[in-house]
């Protein structure tokens, strides 16, 4: 064997010692760059809500989710009660809106607010 | 996602999930790559304590551009070793030292019959940093990332930002600078017995 080839062989000899013999990381470094990532960590974002496929669900979502709709369910169901009910019953709550009016007061133009048929001055 | 799911999941994919605010990724993510960058600053240096201090900077600098790395441009790992060489190479120049010659080096003690595989090993290792203190920085660098750390030359054309030719005369050269360095340990070292 040659001397070149003697010297190739000796230097693939070195490099694979220095292969095994890693420099080891010490805890110190690893705890170091830890600790950089966790200072450079930006926020985690806001998780969005899931969006459904179903297009009802996404409806009920865009009205703001089926707590909301519960607060539309129950103004619907008062209007419709209001609507059906004798006029007695509505009297007695706003009667003391109405301290000595009569029942006709109610309906009063001025009273109820809508100038629609008065005169224009 | 927990940590024991991580290790199959690639650079690049840790990375971003790092920028979303999982801290798992960033362990997993250090782990695998300090323990590579580390070792090539400790080969370009020859000194732990400043081959501890570049590898910081290198993993610093991939923590700050993680919210802006571009996917799909370079690999990570390729990234890493730029910047950490990059550094090292300032650092030499600013050292403008390759560290003591070897014939400066003390005598290994004499007296025991044989080397175990194990210690020879790591005196090899440690002839062989000795004679890479003494390479152009440019030489070094070729001769660590392709020899130690495994790379192939085109990965080491884009690390140093050559082309592959010259990578491999540089390679070339460092390689018969060592060769020759270590010429005169031969017998200390038991190449003589193989």
């Amino acid at each position: 064997m040659s001397d070149f080839d003697e010297m190739d062989r000796d230097l693939e000899a070195s490099f694979a010692a220095a292969q095994r013999h890693v420099p080891p990381v010490s805890a110190d470094l690893m705890a170091r760059v830890l600790a950089d990532a966790e200072d450079l960590q930006p926020a985690a974002p806001e998780i969005a809500r899931p969006v459904r496929a179903n297009l009802f669900d996404r409806l009920v979502d865009a009205c703001g989710g089926w707590p909301a709709l519960g607060g539309l369910v129950t103004a619907t169901m008062v209007g419709f009660w209001i609507g059906i009910s004798p006029p007695s019953l509505i009297e007695e709550p706003t009667a003391s809106l109405f301290e000595g009016a009569d029942a006709l007061a109610l309906y009063d133009v001025e009273l109820t607010g809508f100038g629609w048929d008065q005169e224009e001055r | 996602m927990p940590l024991d799911e991580m290790h199959d999941v690639p650079d690049e994919a840790l990375l971003v999930l790092y920028a979303n605010g999982d801290a798992a990724a960033a362990r997993v993510l250090a782990l695998r790559l300090t323990p590579k960058i580390y070792g090539v600053a400790y080969r370009m240096l020859g000194d732990a304590a400043e081959a501890e201090d570049l590898a910081q900077e290198a993993m610093l600098r991939l923590w700050r551009i993680a919210p802006n790395w571009r996917s799909g441009e370079a690999q990570i790992s390729t990234w890493l070793y730029r910047v950490v060489s990059n550094l090292a190479t300032d650092r030499l120049r600013q050292r403008k030292r390759y560290g003591p010659p070897l014939d400066e080096i003390a005598e290994p003690e004499s007296g025991a019959p044989s080397v175990t595989e194990q210690m020879q090993g790591k005196a090899r290792s440690e002839a062989l940093q000795m004679a890479l203190n003494t390479l152009p920085e440019r030489q070094k660098q070729a001769v660590i990332l392709r020899h130690i750390e495994g790379l192939a030359n085109p990965d080491i054309a884009q690390v140093m930002d050559i082309t592959t030719e010259a990578v491999e005369s540089l390679t070339a050269r460092g390689k018969r600078t060592l060769a020759a360095a270590l010429a005169g340990r031969r017998a200390e070292l038991g190449y003589s017995d193989e």
